[in-house]
């Protein structure tokens, strides 16, 4: 197997809120390695961005990691002073941030905004690096690209935001990129296209690519492993084919259950989760799995202490009473 | 969520071109005849401001000295037209250097936030403190009356209020999206005040430099007139008026022109700012 481009070990970020810390990431572990495609799928509150923000090292002002490494071609960013972690970021590790349409500058053309990692990491000037920034962007599938360069954000649909987004990440030719929810502010036909361009510009460098993703239908098309985050715990984690169709985690069982498929029809119900997600104040305490509270399959033990993880050729589960493998 | 506003605001930064001044004349070319006097006020009047004509003292204005002679017999137009390159010239200075002083310091204040901040903003409230007479008192006694000290004195005091406004605007805008984009993109925090947020502070900065400069006119005459500032025979407005001030009975127009001199370039400076707000008003809204 080739070498894991970034590990992430036993992570736990904190936020402050108000007088106390609240966990938000407990114990996350995993590894991206050369060439693939991880997605980390949860829902709101999961942890999934916090993980992605932590790597980075840009969490909100009231976040700390609390415990934890992440390695990075054998260094921990974790440790790594400011000024060299800046300059790994854009140029070794690029982050797209969610909600393209405002994460451009709006008193900034799109051709200087995507060229800026150059003149910031290159010392390039902008001239220099203008023609760069548009052999990018026609990388990324945009075909008026003189037009592209010279709009503002406003003028430009979030789809074509997006691919100048991915075209500003890839511009340095980072080894590791960080997407943050890439299609969720888009229409569903949008969607497809830019999945398809992140799994076509992953194969093309050979990147490690970790997308971040409340989707799990969606993400299973492009990933080639997953993991399944709740309540700022992994819970599962596995190859796409593993985890659609032999998952262990009642939580992914749920999931998958509840999602669309081809011959459902008209009378067939949907299943459903019971309950609501986890209260972060709440889960926070949580000494056991938090998933428990809505787990058709907890048993006495899952109060007590969050289970080990289990594994089986890659495939890991955290779970007491795991379902039966299929 | 902020993005509607910013739309209209990237549409600002689009529309500045020729069809614009267009249509907004009449501020920028009040602009133009000043900024023309500051640079250039030989063109407007070719007599020697400094010139002397005993012969010739006092005398009303007529077609020949258009304002008449001061004192000295010197040519009251071309005193009046050096001085306001002296004034308001050196009062954009003023202004600007404070701005840029300011922008530098609120801005690194509301980015770094923490001890850096503080530290910054009570330096910002010391400055804040001082009347800019006293201060200017107080430097006179030290170097002496001049050019020099009403500079000084004045910059001491106005880069306070660009620093606490930059800093209060930069404190909204950095929470903005594409600030973490930036930085994702590994830009340093200076570079994102400068290259990311100035853009976004022109607008304000913009509007209450130009309401800023005829403050500092009032100011730089003011004390000029009290004889901190520029010193005789330099023809700087408020010492003008000092000057004229005894022979305010005999001689109405040595103390009135001059004044209207004054009070002409404080009232652009407002018009023009009022301009520039309600410019940036409707684009806002």
């Amino acid at each position: 197997m080739t070498a894991s481009v970034c590990e992430v070990s036993d992570l736990t970020v904190a936020y402050h809120s108000g007088t106390e810390w609240l966990q938000a990431v407990r114990s996350v572990s995993f590894e991206v390695r050369r060439g693939e495609i991880l997605a980390v799928v949860g829902e709101t509150g999961s942890g999934k961005s916090t993980t992605a923000t932590a790597v980075i090292r840009m969490l909100p002002a009231n976040g700390r990691v609390t415990s934890g490494r992440v390695l990075f071609d054998g260094r921990d960013l974790l440790t790594l002073s400011v000024r060299d972690m800046r300059r790994l970021r854009g140029q070794e590790i690029a982050y797209v941030p969610q909600q393209p349409m405002s994460a451009f500058n709006p008193t900034m053309t799109i051709g200087r905004q995507v060229a800026e990692p150059l003149v910031i990491h290159r010392g390039m000037n902008e001239r220099k690096a203008a023609p760069q920034a548009a052999h990018r962007l026609k990388e990324m599938g945009i075909h008026d690209v003189p037009r592209v360069m010279h709009s503002y954000p406003h003028q430009l649909s979030g789809g074509m935001l997006q691919r100048a987004m991915i075209a500003t990440a890839m511009i340095c030719q980072p080894r590791l990129l960080i997407l943050d929810e890439p299609t969720s502010a888009l229409d569903v036909t949008i969607q497809r296209q830019i999945l398809s361009l992140i799994k076509q510009v992953q194969a093309d460098y050979q990147l490690a690519v970790i997308l971040i993703s409340h989707d799990l239908k969606v993400v299973s098309e492009v990933a080639d492993r997953i993991l399944v985050m709740y309540g700022g715990r992994g819970v599962e984690v596995g190859s796409t084919p593993d985890l659609m169709n032999a998952s262990r985690h009642p939580y992914t069982r749920g999931l998958l259950r509840s999602t669309m498929r081809a011959g459902l029809d008209h009378k067939s119900k949907l299943a459903s989760l019971a309950g609501y997600p986890p209260n972060p104040h709440e889960v926070d305490k949580e000494p056991g799995c938090p998933f428990r509270p809505r787990c058709p399959r907890a048993v006495a033990e899952c109060a007590e202490r969050f289970p080990p993880g289990a594994f089986e050729d890659g495939h890991g589960w955290a779970c007491y009473n795991p379902e039966p493998a299929s | 969520m902020a993005a509607p506003a910013l739309e209209v605001h990237a549409r600002a930064f689009q529309r500045a071109s020729i069809l614009d001044l267009a249509r907004h004349w009449w501020p920028v070319a009040l602009i133009a005849v000043w900024l023309l006097i500051v640079l250039v006020p030989g063109l407007l009047a070719p007599q020697d401001p400094l010139a002397v004509n005993t012969l010739n003292i006092l005398a009303p204005p007529s077609g020949e000295h258009l304002f008449g002679t001061d004192h000295a017999g010197r040519d009251l137009w071309a005193r009046c037209v050096w001085g306001v390159r002296y004034s308001l010239g050196i009062s954009i200075l003023i202004v600007v250097g404070a701005a840029a002083i300011g922008t530098v310091i609120g801005g690194v204040a509301g980015l770094f936030r923490g001890p850096v901040d503080a530290l910054l903003m009570r330096t910002t409230d010391v400055f804040l403190a001082f009347p800019y007479l006293i201060l200017a008192i107080a430097i006179a006694s030290a170097v002496g009356p001049g050019l020099t000290t009403v500079v000084v004195a004045l910059t001491a005091v106005w880069w306070p209020g660009y620093a606490r406004m930059v800093r209060g605007q930069v404190l909204a805008l950095k929470e903005l999206p594409f600030v973490e984009g930036a930085r994702a993109a590994g830009t340093s925090t200076l570079m994102i005040l400068f290259r990311h947020l100035l853009p976004h502070l022109l607008p304000q900065l913009s509007a209450r430099l130009s309401m800023d400069v005829g403050y500092a006119v009032l100011a730089m005459t003011g004390l000029s007139f009290l004889g901190l500032g520029a010193q005789p025979p330099t023809p700087e407005l408020g010492t003008i008026i000092a000057d004229a001030h005894s022979h305010l009975l005999s001689a109405w127009w040595y103390t009135t022109l001059p004044g209207l001199f004054v009070l002409a370039m404080v009232l652009s400076s407002m018009v023009v700012s009022d301009w520039l707000e309600a410019r940036n008003k409707s684009q806002f809204s």
